[in-house]
């Protein structure tokens, strides 16, 4: 099973995340496409989480683009999504051995790379553990850095996330939430929940604010010859929102309709946040927040 | 707790007014716990505490005035509790979740998947573990030393008596990985003696005997001393160990005790099944000594009803009257047992 030279062009020049940043849209195009052939040259060899990381691969992107997940944090919820992570954190050279007796896992694993900090098998969890991070951070003298929940729709009802929302609401975290509405939860999802997810994206309110997001999107420059994304980590106004408008507004406006497509149903919403105003708890797919989610942080 | 669980009201005076009826007085090990807990929490900066919902019924209210910033009340959330405790570890501070031990079930998952998979400093302070009286078999703690010693990297401790709380939670918090101590809801109880210190891994020997021996776990300890007072004078030289630690046990001491006695009774107010007493069985059986003179005492394989807890350990064997009985009876097939062997 050889690798086509020309196929991991630029993912075999990515050997830490920060090695996105030196890419422009076009490439980080390419390098979206050069995910999914790997993913699906490898995961078509053995039985392996399939759809859930072919779902993901702009969202990896954006994240890896926007945050600094040396310092700020990531949980991916259920970690069986971490393929894309881990192709652009330094595994890329491994990947072949996913899942494999003496290979990467499957799974995050801490052992594998400081870029995982939880082995999450188990559905629910990442929101419980990422407002732990943040609330340990800030005790720590570290309140600069972000915390990130990626939670699925299929793991959305589990108790343990209601559990996690309450004490987030309540204590007022800067904490990100990201739900992939991506419809399934190993089998087709089921439940009231999903219904009002879907009831959601059905209303006029949603539909003309996704017409509204993509005509902005359209005007903003896309740019080759843009600055780094971030520049600084203490520039908080120039930090993008979130990934419910695709993260970096350049990165967004390059790719929106691709990840909508790869995704099936689109990716859901971020909550943005800015130290202004913390995020009292997190977001849903609900049209308010996927629309307020496009602006820059410091309009919220 | 004042409405939830209201104290016993007296009439007094002239006028009859009513008050709440004053209780003896004396400390439970609930009150032993929340002034280690406020200790650490003065001396460490890295020490935070959650409780569901329980910050009364902990006694944690004067962490909460004094520790704002430091204390997690997140309600009835059993399950996100011990996860986010993990996410609190794991960003460097040192979690204490402090939990009545039935509650802690409700977190299964994330004491595997969170805790110890990940082998986080997580300190589990487990109130309420062993019958914890009138509430019944819904508020019973006694499946914690089964279902925390399955998991690989946890530490599991109980305190003999009064003395042994504050080192215990102490080593916990220095300890690199999940640790877990339990105690009961009962006034607190001392064994007078210069106690060992506390060290991972180590039993206490309060006293080598001839004809056996009390190895227990917990809370039953100063119930076993007074046993073995009495058994003294009954002619039996039975010994009593504070075995501290479930996980990882002492195997040094213990299974010398196996190997060098005629009798060895394991004692905890938990379940047999799985427990303190199993881990003892496992140990000798991985170690190829014989386990026939082993009697384990606990709670039974049943659910036990409600009543106070001193009736219900009665009930169970798990008095000194108990204790002693299982003693008589044991030496009884013992003396049984080598008249046979005599006889062939």
């Amino acid at each position: 099973m050889e690798r086509i030279g020309a196929m991991s062009e630029l993912l075999s020049r990515v050997a830490a995340p920060a090695d996105l940043k030196t890419l422009n849209d076009q490439e980080l195009l390419q390098l979206a496409q050069e995910m999914r052939d790997e993913l699906v040259r490898v995961l078509t060899t053995r039985p392996a989480h399939f759809a859930s990381n072919l779902g993901v691969v702009e969202l990896c992107l954006a994240l890896h683009l926007t945050f600094d997940f040396s310092k700020d944090r990531l949980i991916w919820d259920t970690g069986h999504q971490i393929y894309p992570h881990k192709l652009v954190t330094g595994r890329f050279k491994g990947f072949e051995t996913i899942r494999t007796k003496g290979g990467l896992m499957g799974y995050p694993n801490p052992h594998e790379s400081p870029f995982d900090l939880f082995m999450t098998g188990h559905a629910g969890c990442s929101i419980s553990c990422a407002l732990g991070l943040k609330s340990g951070d800030d005790l720590l003298g570290r309140g600069e850095n972000y915390s990130v929940a990626v939670v699925g729709d299929g793991a959305l009802p589990s108790g343990i996330v209601f559990e996690a929302l309450n004490n987030a609401g309540h204590l007022g975290k800067n904490l990100l939430v990201i739900l992939n509405d991506n419809k399934m939860s190993i089998c087709p999802r089921v439940g009231a929940l999903a219904q009002c997810l879907d009831r959601a994206r059905l209303t006029n309110f949603y539909q003309g604010s996704k017409r509204k997001l993509r005509k902005i999107l359209e005007k903003v420059p896309s740019s080759a010859s843009a600055p780094t994304r971030r520049s600084t980590r203490s520039a908080t106004p120039s930090r993008p929102c979130s990934p419910g408008g695709c993260c970096s507004r350049r990165w967004a406006s390059s790719t929106s309709g691709r990840w909508t497509a790869t995704t099936s149903r689109g990716c859901a919403a971020g909550c943005a946040r800015s130290k202004a105003r913390p995020v009292r708890s997190c977001c849903t797919s609900s049209p308010r927040r996927a629309t307020a989610s496009s602006k820059p942080a410091t309009t919220r | 707790v004042t409405f939830h669980t209201p104290p016993v009201f007296e009439k007094v005076g002239p006028d009859r007014t009513i008050v709440a009826l004053k209780r003896g007085g004396s400390k439970a090990y609930t009150d032993a716990a929340c002034a280690a807990i406020y200790e650490q929490m003065k001396a460490n900066p890295k020490v935070t505490v959650m409780t569901a919902a329980m910050c009364q019924g902990n006694k944690l209210e004067k962490v909460r005035t004094d520790f704002p910033e430091r204390f997690f009340d997140v309600g009835i959330c059993e399950a996100h509790a011990v996860a986010f405790a993990a996410g609190q570890a794991k960003a460097g501070l040192r979690p204490i979740v402090d939990i009545y031990s039935t509650f802690l079930q409700r977190s299964f998952d994330q004491l595997f998947q969170e805790v110890a998979l990940q082998n986080l400093p997580v300190t589990f302070c487990l109130d309420r573990a062993g019958l914890t009286g009138p509430d019944g078999p819904t508020h019973h703690g006694v499946f914690d030393i089964t279902y925390l010693r399955l998991f690989p990297n946890f530490v599991v401790m109980a305190p003999g008596d009064e003395q042994d709380v504050a080192p215990m939670l102490q080593l916990a918090l220095a300890h690199d990985g999940p640790a877990a101590l339990r105690y009961p809801k009962t006034n607190l109880e001392k064994v007078e003696r210069g106690p060992q210190p506390v060290e991972l891994g180590q039993a206490e020997v309060y006293e080598w005997g001839t004809d056996g021996a009390f190895v227990v776990f917990g809370s039953l300890f100063p119930t076993a001393v007074k046993a073995a007072e009495r058994l003294r004078k009954e002619g039996l030289d039975v010994g009593v160990i504070n075995a501290r630690f479930a996980k990882p046990l002492d195997r040094g001491t213990i299974l010398r005790a196996v190997e060098e006695l005629p009798l060895v009774l394991t004692v905890e107010e938990g379940t047999l099944e799985g427990g303190f007493g199993s881990a003892v069985l496992e140990a000798a059986n991985a170690a190829g000594l014989d386990t026939r003179h082993i009697v384990r005492l606990g709670i039974p394989d049943r659910f036990i009803e409600h009543g106070e807890r001193g009736e219900l350990l009665a009930d169970l064997g798990l008095d000194v009257e108990g204790l002693c009985g299982a003693v008589r009876k044991a030496v009884g097939a013992g003396a049984e047992r080598a008249l046979l062997a005599r006889d062939e």
